[in-house]
């Protein structure tokens, strides 16, 4: 295990502590305080250049505070017993101007206590912020310069980035937990332009990215990446359009991972269910009363919330309320059957105790529910048998846009690289596909799920939810799929 | 909290004072450096079922520093002012900066006046409708706003409520208060200040069983200008006017956008067209384009980051004064906005002052509009459906896609008020339906333009984004849904 900085120095925990006592003294029902120091590069190579080399620093501490039916979050950059003090009374007085906007008789729930103490830290075999940025570089520069061995590629771009954060954690209630997490990875994309054409391929999407160091960048193999994504990129400008229509289609792994996001992750977030995200990121057609009952997906179709999957970017000790790491069933053979939840949201529908899924995503955040790892969870074979059982159709990976409605009912999704599949083989290169389904529709025709050894977790750096917005680090595990009757639309890039 | 108790508004001397400070005691001998000074505080009360459930407050400060050695430009940050820790942060990007010279960067700016506008070759001639007789200036900072209280943010709130209640209704929404100062300091001599604030109040109104929704939201700088009774009234009408949806048919429809529909659309020509680097990277509708007809002649589109109606900001994260560009004119590709780097790429281009923030976790930064004002008209919105023989009210869309940035096709579900209208009246609510179309083909086929608004589209909205818009609605000749939904 690799040394690692001494990032803990940059928050006083006997300070946040006293914060505690300030509240507990100023009459706060309950209080926890949350202090986060994190540190972040990231390296970037655009056109043969150095686009972005960037280090930041960013440190600070928030305080949630419940008095009466009122709940009131201050955050600060500053951590100076001046700033103690002038933080803990603004987050009374935000609880205080709270309580004026609440039903008569409104007690303020919590759920279940957490007092749990201890600490976690996830594990790094090469510091990546020990790395000479000049090796970053040769490695990006090499990477970049394979993408545009290919003459149709106009705009190459590799990165890289590391992040590491230290959290100190208590609560009234007597939890103390210290949690160190060190993430790192990476990506690059290809805009390859023939005539008025132009079409990005990209390794990922965004990249990918796990809790680990350096030797998960170098696991990536960027170079030898590259030279495939930039092949595909010069191939796709010039590919004909897919030609639309119903067909049976394999998804590959990176596009089921967003799907399962977008589709499975969101719509079971409990906060979204009870209506606390309506105005921006909208509801859910998933109802407390179709838990159990109703069907989501065909028997093929397993999705878990795991927040112990080693090496994932939602992956934990505790959650930011204090619960420990749990393993939660949302869909079992097809029906739905769980949540995300946080104490809260778990105890306003009696589910005994939180699904340890709030998160905040910066010490200037208060918890919400949040995705950690949601995964389908593997079935059998691999990607060839499934393209072997297709006769006529379509192999579709990485997403391009995606697009859902308020309830996470209706979707569009379009894919960067299309291919036939013709007599169980993989054929010709489409570009500009995209689907449109509904989420019970398209999961009911899952046919089958291929087997573990297809099964890859991507890390995802950009989940967005609530207000302010949080963008939170998630990670979604998922073998490729086989589906029937998928309506697929030609975009006309 | 009060004018007295605001400590982290710094102020204009104060701002540059400290980082002149940072600067001098850094002692550079080589290379460039800038730093730049962001604090912000953001004040977020949000409701649901009539309560407050969430209540927040952050105060922060983020200071970049822009090191440049022989072309060369590393960025550190750092959210501690302490002069070791900024002294240690410019060390260590001059450090970084060294290792591999470039020639990307052409040098920092020496004053905020380095700033202009360009001409794109063939669109010489195009101005946006009073580009030469230049209008009120507006302000960014408000001290109504700066300083409002928690009490006064739950009142307001109280008085959305009320109303929703005596309904019967529910009410969802935000109270969002921002306070943000940045100031820019260089050693080639640039010093650069300004503030800002801002109020966003939006609320959803529901039926007690979710199956009926009304949206209203209001946007300003100056908080004493919002109504939340007017915000309400209008809300709960929609609500009550979106009752026994009926399922429609995907296909084209004629239909009235309502301007936060229109910021939804426009936003993808915003995004990826009207950036220097969407067009150095090929990416950009204009790319290649420029003086073309790409919509309707009536439409005219423009940057203008001095208007009053479209929050206003006077300069960009260079320190520069940001100025007003002409996008679309007449309906044909005008131009796009520049950094300093974007512009060093075109001999003879200067800076339009767009840089933006570089606290960018996902990807690179670049210039974009942020004050975008489409030429509208005076006809209320009832108007413009009462015109309309057939067609679709869209009150607003939820999670917009960009399946074709070329092409600038957009995706997305209409949500909280989508309306049949038949000879000019509304006839029935209608389940919401997913609207996929260029953007371009639907600004080319406008029929009338309606009252403008200041507003956010729902990305920037919800904080993943930084464009405000002042846009009329819209009534089109053909809008195309390509699905559909269940509620």
């Amino acid at each position: 295990m690799a040394e690692q900085e001494p990032i803990e120095r940059k928050l006083n925990e006997e300070l946040l502590m006293e914060a505690l006592e300030e509240a507990r003294r100023a009459g706060a029902d309950y209080a926890e305080v949350r202090g986060l120091a994190e540190m972040q590069n990231e390296v970037r190579v655009k056109n043969g250049e150095i686009n972005k080399m960037m280090s930041r620093e960013d440190n600070g501490w928030g305080l949630n505070v419940r008095k009466g039916s009122g709940w009131g979050f201050a955050s600060s950059a500053e951590l100076t017993a001046r700033s103690m003090q002038e933080i803990t009374a603004q987050a009374l007085q935000l609880a205080a101007a709270s309580a004026r906007v609440q039903p008569k008789g409104q007690a303020a729930s919590y759920g279940q206590p957490s007092k749990v103490s201890g600490e976690y830290r996830s594990p790094v075999q090469i510091d990546p912020f020990k790395v000479p940025p000049r090796e970053q570089l040769e490695m990006l520069f090499s990477a970049e310069a394979n993408l545009r061995r290919f003459n149709r590629v106009k705009v190459s771009e590799v990165h890289l980035q590391a992040f590491r954060s230290f959290k100190f954690f208590a609560n009234t209630e007597g939890a103390r937990q210290r949690q160190f997490i060190t993430e790192s990875g990476g990506g690059m994309s290809a805009i390859a332009v023939e005539g008025p054409y132009s079409y990005q391929r990209t390794y990922g999407r965004g990249g990918n990215f796990g809790q680990a160091g350096y030797e998960y960048i170098l696991d990536l193999q960027l170079e030898d990446e590259a030279m495939r994504v930039g092949q595909e990129a010069h191939d796709l400008v010039a590919a004909d359009p897919v030609p639309g229509g119903p067909t049976t289609a394999v998804l590959g792994s990176n596009l089921v991972g967003l799907m399962v996001h977008e589709t499975c992750g969101h719509p079971t977030e409990l906060d979204r269910v009870l209506g606390s995200e309506n105005a921006f990121a909208g509801g859910s057609f998933l109802e407390p009363q179709m838990r159990g009952q109703f069907r989501y997906g065909s028997p093929a179709v397993n999705l878990t919330a795991d927040a112990t999957i080693p090496g994932a970017l939602g992956t934990f000790g505790w959650d930011d309320e204090g619960t420990p790491a749990k393993r939660t069933p949302l869909v079992e053979d097809g029906i739905f059957v769980g949540y995300l939840s946080s104490r809260d949201t778990a105890s306003a529908i009696n589910l005994g105790s939180s699904g340890g899924a709030a998160r905040a995503s910066s010490w200037s955040r208060t918890p919400i529910v949040r995705m950690t790892n949601v995964s389908l969870e593997p079935g059998q074979g691999s990607l060839t048998s499934l393209i072997s059982e297709v006769e006529d159709g379509l192999y579709l990976e990485t997403p391009s846009s995606w697009s859902l409605d308020d309830k996470r009912m209706n979707f569009h999704f379009s894919a960067e690289i299309c291919q036939e599949i013709k007599n169980g083989q993989l054929g010709r290169l489409y570009k500009g596909a995209s689907f449109q389904s509904r989420t019970p529709v398209f999961w009911g025709n899952v046919l089958k799920v291929a087997g573990p050894e297809e099964w890859k977790v991507w890390g995802f750096l950009g989940c967005a939810k609530g207000e302010p917005l949080q963008s939170a680090h998630v990670a979604h595990g998922a073998s490729p799929l086989l589906v029937k009757d998928l309506t697929v639309q030609r975009e006309g890039k | 909290m009060n004018e007295q108790s605001n400590y982290h508004l710094l102020g204009q001397a104060e701002a540059l004072h400290r980082l002149e400070d940072f600067l001098k005691s850094a002692a550079v001998k080589t290379g460039q450096v800038e730093l730049v000074l962001e604090r912000e505080q953001v004040a977020v009360t949000r409701f649901a079922h009539n309560r407050i459930h969430q209540n927040v407050s952050n105060r922060d400060t983020r200071l970049w520093v822009r090191a440049i050695i022989g072309g060369s430009v590393a960025s550190m940050a750092c959210n501690t002012l302490d002069k070791d820790t900024v002294q240690s942060t410019i060390e260590q990007a001059l450090k970084i900066a060294r290792l591999m010279p470039n020639r990307q960067h052409p040098g920092f700016a020496a004053n905020p006046g380095e700033s202009g506008q360009n001409v794109e070759p063939g669109s010489e001639g195009l101005t946006f409708p009073g580009q030469n007789k230049p209008g009120e200036v507006g302000s960014s900072f408000f001290a109504a706003t700066a300083y409002q209280t928690p009490e006064e943010r739950a009142n307001t709130i109280g008085e959305l409520i009320a109303p929703v209640q005596e309904a019967g209704l529910e009410g969802y929404g935000t109270y969002k208060n921002t306070l943000n100062e940045l100031a820019v300091v260089n050693t080639q001599g640039l010093r650069s200040y300004a503030a800002g604030t801002a109020g966003y109040l939006k609320g959803l109104i529901e039926t007690a069983d979710g199956h009926q929704a009304g949206f209203a939201d209001q946007l300003s700088r100056d908080v004493t200008t919002l109504d939340p009774l007017a915000l309400a009234k209008t809300a709960i009408l929609k609500c009550q006017l979106n009752k026994n949806q009926i399922e429609i048919a995907p296909g084209d429809y004629a239909a009235v956008l309502e301007p936060n529909t229109v910021a939804d659309l426009v936003r993808f020509m915003v995004i990826h067209g009207c950036g220097a680097q969407q067009l150095q990277d090929g990416r950009s509708f204009m790319t290649g384009r420029f003086g073309e007809q790409l919509t309707g002649e009536s439409i005219n589109i423009w940057e203008d980051p001095s208007s009053p109606y479209a929050m206003p900001f006077p300069v960009d994260y260079e320190g520069l004064q940001s100025r007003a560009v002409p996008l679309v004119v007449n309906g044909r590709a005008t131009g796009v906005v520049y950094d300093r780097i974007t512009a060093s790429r075109t001999p003879g281009f200067i800076s339009t002052g767009h840089a933006t923030t570089p606290w960018n976790n996902l990807g690179e930064s670049s210039p974009l509009p942020q004050h975008i004002v489409m030429a509208g008209g005076d006809r209320p919105l009832e108007e413009l459906v009462r015109g309309m023989k057939r067609g679709l009210v869209i009150t607003r869309l939820h999670y917009t896609h960009c399946p074709d940035p070329r092409r600038v096709v957009a995706t997305g579900t209409t949500r909280d008020g989508t309306f049949l209208v038949e000879n000019g009246e509304i006839v029935a609510a209608v389940k919401n339906m997913r609207l996929t179309q260029s953007v371009l083909e639907l600004l080319s086929t406008v029929e009338e333009f309606g009252e403008s608004k200041t507003c956010q589209d729902w990305w920037a909205a919800n904080g993943m984004g930084t464009t405000n818009y002042y846009l009329p609605s819209l009534r089109v000749g053909r809008c195309t849904f390509t699905g559909n939904t269940t509620f």
